[in-house]
């Protein structure tokens, strides 16, 4: 396994991001769903040898993170898109990851901005790759950040919500992006789109208060919710969780209300399924 | 003419540079002009492929750090307005003063001390940008450790100063015939101890915002130093002066004075590796070795700021 993560651990003062946190990954995409506040950019920041953990065990490429030596190997290995990443507003795109690229200790200034370019490539801000960061859009930032992340075909890739604010262009061009890499590497995202983890992920983890709730692949995660899934012309007061949809019906989850047709599920259903807490925290 | 080449370089690295850089050395070339080049002429988007490019160890890759500091740091506002003013200081003073020496315009402090202020913010400026621009989570697990980072920004403060330096030879060259001054001819050190203060500004800045990373420090830091300054010049003792002032030899129709400018030029050297080191112990990692050399350094300090009587 290329992450492995046994009982991890992560504090802020009294409130606990991460309890006892257990799961593996290996090469693939492998998506972390959950709610906000579930600990997904905890245990990301973990991963990435950002954050040292209070407590349990990880290991990552086969080293600890947790000894120096194996950490620098690590980082040699790793690409790493944080949430809210910050940008040198005063670097064009182009100087930005070639600066990230100093950073990673990558080699001759050649081979290096031909790497730059190849990444700047990969994420289609070839034509801005002279524009100041400033001036580019919110979602062209969040490519500029997806391309350092990619810098010398990392082994692992973590990816903090990498699509958000992506048109949806981009974002399919990134979900090929993503599965062609997971085909040899091991790429790990936090979202909260659940299609991009039923288009692009073949395995999910599912986040919940510290702790990974379920883990599987996207369609035993769509199973989870068979049989439960309805759509009914009222809103039954009774459903797990129930909310209107844009053609005037409503989608039940849970028992069949009256009169109601069976649905086939969509990994959204399956999530929602599995998070009874928070549906009941929606329903209400 | 300095002052025009200088404009042209700027232009050239700030605007031209970037967007030579930017583009595929293929299509370049096949460019009569760095004119926009439209999609249809770029080659294929580049395939999902294992990389050429491999790492290299930390002391090469921190002089590639070093050398894009420096060129940012050049490029700044900042350093630009020292140069600026470096100049401006110059002509003005060679223009309006009868008796304007080299001695009176560089050892005598305005210079330099100018340059040195301005390049206390550039320093600062330049280690605290991943603060401002929030990149330290991104770069936080980059395997070149915090600690090169600084140390590259104090390699690209040694090429600031040599800058400044360069201009005051310039004006040394240009504007003041030593031979036919009465004074005292200056020593290499005396000509290097005033740069010096360009260098230490900037490693005092970097230094700073490596120990307070907070908004409003660099002001603050600033009328510290102001306070230091008046403090100890109030002492009523003159001696004093050979650890404070901005510059030890002021040119009074006697010459230089009779300090050693080679231990006063030593001395300032140590302060700003002092400064340098005092902001690499700050960070993460083992602090034994930096400690040592920190002290070492004091001492060195301590001794040369004393050996200059």
């Amino acid at each position: 396994m290329t992450v492995s993560v046994d009982g991890l651990v992560k504090s802020y003062g009294r409130k606990r991001a991460l309890d006892g946190m257990t799961f593996h990954a290996g090469p693939g995409v492998t998506g972390l769903l959950g709610p906000n506040g579930a600990g997904k950019t905890t245990l990301l920041r973990i991963l990435a040898t950002v954050l040292a953990p209070d407590a349990g065990r990880v290991s990552l490429l086969g080293g600890d993170p947790a000894v120096a030596a194996d950490r620098l190997e690590i980082r040699r290995r790793l690409g790493y898109l944080p949430q809210e990443p910050g940008f040198h507003q005063g670097f064009t795109a182009f100087e930005f990851v070639d600066y990230v690229a100093i950073l990673k200790q990558f080699g001759d200034r050649r081979a290096r901005h031909d790497e730059v370019r190849r990444v700047l490539d990969l994420v289609g801000l070839r034509d801005v790759s002279g524009t100041k960061v400033r001036r580019l859009s919110g979602g062209m930032r969040r490519r500029v950040g997806v391309a350092q992340a990619l810098l010398g075909d990392p082994d692992l890739v973590i990816l903090d919500e990498p699509t958000a604010g992506l048109d949806p262009e981009q974002r399919l061009r990134f979900r090929e992006l993503l599965s062609s890499i997971g085909e040899r590497h091991t790429v790990l995202l936090s979202t909260h789109q659940t299609e991009d983890v039923a288009a692009l992920c073949t395995n999910v983890v599912v986040v919940d208060a510290g702790r990974a709730r379920w883990s599987g692949v996207p369609r035993e995660l769509t199973e989870l919710a068979r049989g439960r899934v309805w759509v009914a012309a009222e809103r039954d007061p009774r459903a797990q969780l129930a909310y209107r949809t844009g053609d005037g019906t409503f989608r039940h989850l849970g028992d069949a209300p009256a009169g109601a047709t069976l649905l086939d599920p969509t990994i959204e259903d399956g999530y929602l399924s599995l998070l009874s807490a928070s549906v009941a925290e929606v329903a209400a | 003419m300095i002052v025009i080449v200088l404009v042209l370089l700027v232009v050239v690295l700030t605007y031209v540079r970037p967007r030579v850089l930017a583009q595929p050395p293929g299509v370049l070339a096949r460019l009569p002009m760095l004119a926009p080049v439209p999609a249809s002429a770029l080659t294929p988007p580049a395939p999902w492929r294992a990389t050429a490019v491999r790492a290299m160890p930390a002391w090469p890759a921190t002089l590639a750090l070093a050398r894009t500091e420096t060129r940012r740091v050049l490029l700044s506002p900042l350093f630009t307005a020292a140069v600026v003013i470096t100049v401006l200081n110059a002509v003005v003073m060679r223009a309006t003063t009868e008796f304007a020496t080299f001695n009176s315009f560089a050892l005598g402090g305005p210079a330099a001390f100018w340059a040195g202020l301005i390049c206390y913010f550039a320093g600062h400026a330049a280690a605290s940008r991943s603060r401002r621009s929030g990149t330290g989570e991104m770069f936080a697990p980059a395997p070149l450790s915090p600690r090169l980072r600084i140390l590259a920004l104090a390699l690209a403060s040694l090429v600031a100063g040599a800058v400044i330096f360069v201009l005051l030879l310039a004006g040394y060259l240009y504007w003041w015939d030593v031979r036919d001054i009465a004074f005292t001819r200056p020593t290499i050190w005396h000509l290097l101890s005033t740069p010096v203060q360009v260098v230490g500004g900037f490693t005092f800045g970097v230094m700073l915002a490596t120990w307070a990373p907070w908004r409003g420090v660099a002001p603050a830091g600033f009328f510290g130093l102001v306070a230091v300054h008046v403090i100890l010049s109030n002492t009523g003792n003159p001696a004093w002066g050979a650890f404070y002032e901005y510059a030890k030899w002021p040119d009074q129709g006697g010459g230089f004075e009779t300090l050693s400018a080679a231990w006063h030029l030593a001395y300032m050297a140590l302060l700003c590796a002092m400064a340098v080191v005092g902001a690499m112990v700050w960070l993460p990692g083992r602090r034994r070795g930096l400690l040592a050399l920190g002290a070492a350094l004091t001492l060195g300090a301590l001794g040369a700021g004393l050996a200059q009587f």
